[in-house]
């Protein structure tokens, strides 16, 4: 895969990642968790790389509160 | 015969709790909920003045090697066709994106290939796998899916059933 540049270019692996992942699913809404998952990444940078994103208004944020399981 | 276990007086307890604890952590991360069970979601920011092209630049900064991808599923099987669309061509609306036809196909090795673009490409892969007489008695009987995957742009790895 040639995602040298693209690493390169972002400044990280993980935040190229990250924003690929993003780029490919503009309408997915994903927990860092769950992009962390997806990207194979560390939970913990991957949540720190996603709230810098967020603070440059490339990722929006937004809380969800828990919601009751429906039977 | 009775199994013994040695352990000291007192101790079955406090492991059974730590053991508790371990699967009630466990769910609780693999699910993304914080302890006060509010999720907090991301999502890429289509308000942006320039999220068509940052999302376009990304991209076309990392275009599929075609080259890697066609060595990698050689090694899966004696494979007679395999072709690529949705993803791989940035279509937006198609059926899936990856067709492989082939026989003795390890699903092991392929199901780890599929993880592997899936990382890649942070999109999850749509995918069917034929045998060859499978795919041929779909081909021949014009079937809907095979046809509609063929019709459609589409990028053919491997071909050795000479087919259009």
């Amino acid at each position: 895969m040639n995602d040298k540049l693209l690493e390169e270019l972002f400044g990280s692996k993980i935040r190229a990642r990250v924003l690929k992942l993003f780029a490919h699913n503009p309408q997915l809404a994903l927990s860092a968790v769950e992009a962390a998952r997806r990207v194979k990444a560390d939970r913990a940078l991957c949540r720190r790389t996603m709230i810098r994103l967020a603070r440059l208004d490339i990722l929006k944020s937004y809380d969800v509160k828990n919601k009751k399981k429906k039977r | 015969m009775m199994l013994k276990i040695k352990r000291k007086r007192g101790s079955v307890k406090p492991l059974r709790q730590t053991v508790e604890r371990r699967g009630v952590e466990k769910t609780k991360k693999e699910s993304g909920v914080s302890g006060r069970g509010n999720h907090r979601l991301y999502r890429f920011n289509t308000d942006l003045a320039f999220a068509n092209e940052l999302r376009h630049l990304v991209l076309k900064l990392s275009p599929p090697a075609f080259a890697h991808i066609e060595k990698a599923l050689k090694k899966i099987g004696r494979l007679k066709l395999a072709v690529l669309t949705g993803v791989f061509l940035s279509l937006e609306n198609s059926r899936v994106d990856v067709l492989v036809a082939g026989d003795d196909i390890d699903f092991k090795k392929f199901n780890n290939f599929v993880k592997q673009l899936e990382t890649q490409f942070g999109a999850e892969l749509r995918y069917v796998a034929l045998g060859v007489e499978e795919f041929l008695y779909r081909y021949d009987m014009m079937d809907r899916f095979v046809f509609d995957i063929l019709e459609a742009p589409h990028k053919k790895l491997i071909n050795r059933l000479g087919i259009k």
